[in-house]
Order: structure tokens, then sequence, then C-alpha cells
């Protein structure tokens, strides 16, 4: 019966934007108290009441316009931000690759990136021993493994970060973004990985903007808008509606 | 208890500790020369400048063992310094880190803290061979029993400044210019280039003794030139370190709460 993997109920994320700028300074917040000024804030809701559950195994796209609210449900998922309202469940180890290089110390090799990018991801120090060498040749950096990544290209930079968040075992594994770059073997690399992960039963959630990519691999897809989950179901489907409202936007 | 959760999820990030730990003493002595000497050379150079400029407050030393505990004290005190200084900008130097990747974000401070545990053995380490090789004599077993416990709740108060500076300075970046200035105007008022002994005035003594950080100097220094201890002074040990734990208790349940909104303020 346990199937679920990710349950979220009733979930709603507010951002509270403070009028004078993204960073607090004590200086304002002082003065504000000092003159009993209430400090006008701007609530922007990312999320807005949302319920839904992924099962195991599944392959879920999430499909919406910029804004729509795809990486902040990524950030509830993997922890990274807390719910202002509503609870969300989740099972099993979390990967999470977001961004290009996102964890990489600049200054060090991609064999000592390697330990910590994975220690990040949570593994134990025995798991990496085990997983380094695979992790090295899955990424096809060959000698380029001792050199600092500041001198890598974005191309390899995302292969060693994909090759590490491959390689940590996870229960879910989220995408966001990642087929951006890379050139087409490598993808196809990726693919294959990806095709062998799914036969393990390992949840996805993939965010891309490629919709033949996300055609060819996901099972179902979660399409958003400003916030709300307004279609859950068959991936087709799904861009059928998304690309009816790019269109109606284009005609007005 | 705030205090036995945070050990154990710190015990289930053990391995990014310590890759955290390793990864800052790479980064810190990578494309330098003399490498890990950097951190003897620190309090070294601060006890030779105190040696020679306030020789008048040696507090009834001879020149040797004012240089000893002169390098004892600025030991311990870039300890406390370095790991404050550094912390404070651990997790908002990482906005890339906070906001994409989940982990306990407390690792960070407390990994400058223990990369300047490091530094700190290695100097104490030296300063007790300098103690064997100008003074003649090993230093006093018996008194290990104050210098201990000294450490250990320095450890804890430096740990409680790390967590807690780190963390506010994600919402106020102000900390950042606060900490060196604070720090600096610290140092007058914590026993480190004098003892209690030295001729500093009563005035200054009277503030001093208001700082948390004076009873464990005072002890410490007493500790290891062999000047008797008093029991007051291990009461005042024992306060100081009591009123240290307890606020760290208060100190991580403070953090966990800002700890929550990090990655949206970040």
């Amino acid at each position: 019966m346990n199937n679920s993997c990710i349950n979220f109920t009733n979930v709603n994320k507010r951002y509270t934007i403070s009028d004078n700028g993204s960073y607090a300074s004590l200086r304002d917040d002082i003065a504000n108290i000092l003159n009993f000024k209430k400090k006008k804030k701007t609530h922007l809701e990312a999320i807005k009441t949302m319920s839904f559950t992924i099962n195991k195994g599944e392959i879920v796209a999430f499909i919406g316009h910029n804004g729509a609210g795809k990486s902040t449900l990524l950030k509830l998922i993997s922890k990274i931000t807390q719910p202002t309202e509503g609870k969300i469940k989740v099972n099993g180890r979390v990967a999470t690759l977001m961004e290009l290089g996102a964890g990489f110390h600049h200054e060090l090799s991609g064999r000592e990136n390697i330990a910590f990018f994975a220690a990040i991801l949570g593994m134990n120090k025995e798991e990496m021993i085990e997983a380094a060498p695979k992790i090295i040749e899955f990424s096809e950096l060959g000698d380029f493994i001792d050199i600092p990544v500041k001198k890598y290209s974005s191309g390899m930079q995302l292969r060693l970060g994909f090759s590490i968040a491959v390689h940590v075992n996870p229960d879910i594994f989220l995408l966001d973004e990642i087929f951006a770059v890379g050139d087409k073997q490598f993808t196809q690399k990726c693919f294959k990985k990806i095709d062998e992960l799914i036969a393990k039963n390992i949840t996805f959630i993939l965010v891309s903007h490629n919709e033949e990519i996300i055609k060819k691999i996901a099972t179902r897809a979660l399409l958003f808008d400003h916030g709300q989950l307004v279609f859950d179901g068959d991936v087709n489907e799904a861009y059928n509606r998304y690309n009816s409202t790019i269109k109606i936007e284009t005609k007005l | 208890m705030e205090i036995i959760k945070t050990y154990l999820e710190i015990k289930k990030f053990k391995f990014l500790l310590q890759q955290t730990v390793i990864r800052e003493i790479r980064v810190r002595y990578k494309q330098t020369y003399i490498g890990i000497l950097w951190a003897i050379l620190q309090p070294l150079a601060f006890s030779c400048i105190f040696y020679f400029l306030f020789s008048y407050i040696k507090g009834g030393l001879n020149s040797k063992e004012h240089f000893i505990i002169l390098f004892f004290s600025t030991s311990l005190w870039t300890f406390f310094s370095n790991s404050v200084s550094f912390a404070t900008n651990s997790i908002s130097g990482h906005p890339s880190l906070i906001t994409k990747v989940y982990f306990p974000r407390i690792i960070f401070p407390m990994s400058f803290v223990a990369v300047s545990l490091i530094d700190l053995s290695i100097n104490l380490l030296l300063a007790t061979v300098l103690h064997v090789i100008l003074l003649n004599q090993i230093p006093n077993m018996l008194n290990f029993v104050y210098v201990i416990p000294a450490i250990a709740f320095i450890i804890i108060l430096t740990l409680n400044c790390a967590v807690l500076l780190s963390g506010l300075n994600v919402f106020y970046r102000d900390f950042k210019y606060l900490v060196p200035i604070s720090l600096q105007l610290l140092m007058f008022i914590t026993p480190v280039m004098y003892t209690m002994n030295s001729n500093i005035g009563e005035n200054i003594k009277s503030i001093i003794i208001y700082n948390p950080l004076t009873p464990l100097f005072d002890i410490f220094q007493k500790s290891i030139i062999n000047i008797p201890v008093i029991t007051e002074d291990i009461i005042r040990l024992l306060v100081v370190g009591l009123i240290t734990i307890l606020f760290f208790e208060f100190n991580l349940r403070f953090f966990k709460k800002l700890n929550s909104k990090m990655a949206d303020i970040i």
C-alpha cells in the first residue's frame, strides 16, 4: 500500500519581499523598531495550496512557464526550503542536480570535488571510495580529473556533476534543466544510465524546456501555472494544454 | 535537547564535516609556498610583537616565561578569533550551495572551528616544545586538570559565537563588518598580551572581569607558568563553563529557526 514516495498535502509557500531591497540591514530594522513603523511587506505566493502524490518508480515531468513554481517545488522536495503551510512527506534519499557546477569548488581538482560533492549528497566514506572509480570512468574526464575545476568547460562540469549524482544511489532523482549543455554522445549516455535507473524503480522528477526529451522519458506530467496545479496526467495531453496557452498569449 | 539532536544529525553527516574540513585546509593553503606553516606564523608574530612592545607588563615573570606565556595565550586567541571571523561568512559565502542542495547548514560554521582547532593543536604542541627548551622543564602535569576544561570551554564558547554569527550574517550582512572590530576590541579586554598579575591598572581590571573569556584565559595562563590557582578561579571557570553550555542549547534552537528561512533570504 505504501507506494507513495512524495506526498504533498495542502502545501503553501509564500516568499516575503521587503520593500527596501533584498537584504535586510540591522540599521534599517533598528530604525524601524525605534520609529514604531511597521515595515511594508509584500508577499509572493509561489505555491498556492497544492496537494499531489508521486509514487515510487514514476517518471514525472514538471511543466510550466517561468515562475510557475517548478523550481520552488524541487526545493521543497529536497528540503532546501520549508513550506509556509501544509505537510510534505518524502521517503528515501533525494539527489538533486539543480544547476551546473553548483557545489563545486573551483580551486580544487575534479577528484577532490568528487569526495565533497558525494558527501553533500549524503554518501559516507565507504560508499564514496567504492563509487569514485566508477564516477571518474563514467564522466570520461580522463587525465582532467586531477586538474582544478576552474579550468573545465561547462560540458565537462556537467559530466562530472551528473556522474556523481547518478552514483549516489538515490531513491528520488531531481533533474533541473540538465540537458541544456553536453554533447550528443554524452546526452545519449545519460539516457542509457537513466534507463538503467528506471529499471531499478527509481523515481524521477524532470524539469526541462526540451519537449522532445520529456515526451521520450516521462510517464506522467504535472502542469503548473502561477503556483497552481492545473493538470495532472498524460504527458502529451499536458503539452497540448501548455502549448495552447502559449498560442493564446502570442495571438494577443 | 537540541544539543543531542544536533549531535545526532552531524553524526549522520560525519563524512561531509570531514570533507568540508579537508576542503577548507586544501583551499586555504593551495598555491602557498610554506603551506600549513602559516598557521604557526600568526601567533608567533603576535607574541614577538607583544614581547618587545609590552615588556613593562610582564607581571613579575622573567623574559623567557613572558615569551612562553605570550605564545600560549596568542595561540588560544588566534583559535578563537580565526574561528569566529571565518565562520561569520561561512554560510552567506556559499549561496549556490545553500539554495541548490540540502545538508545541515551548521556543518559550515563548525568546520571552520574544526580547521582552527587543528591549527591550535599544532601551536600548543610547538608552545610545549618551546616551554621545555626555554625553561628547561616539562609543564606541570597536575595543572592539566585546569588546562583541559579551560580549553574545552573556550571551544564551546567559540562554537557558540561561530554558529550564532554565521546564522545572523545571512540575515544581516552588517555582522561581517561588526565582527572584526569587535574581535579587536575584545582582545584588549582579554588576558592575551598580559596576565591578571600585570600592572594594567585597576580601571581596566574592573572591566575585564565581566568578559566571559577572562576566567578561561586566566586559569589557562596560571596553569602554564605554575602560578597557584585559588578556589575563586575554579568557581569562575565552572560558572562560565556552565553558562556557555546552557547558552549553546538556546543558541542551537535559535539557529534552527534561522535555518528554516535561510534559503529564501540568502
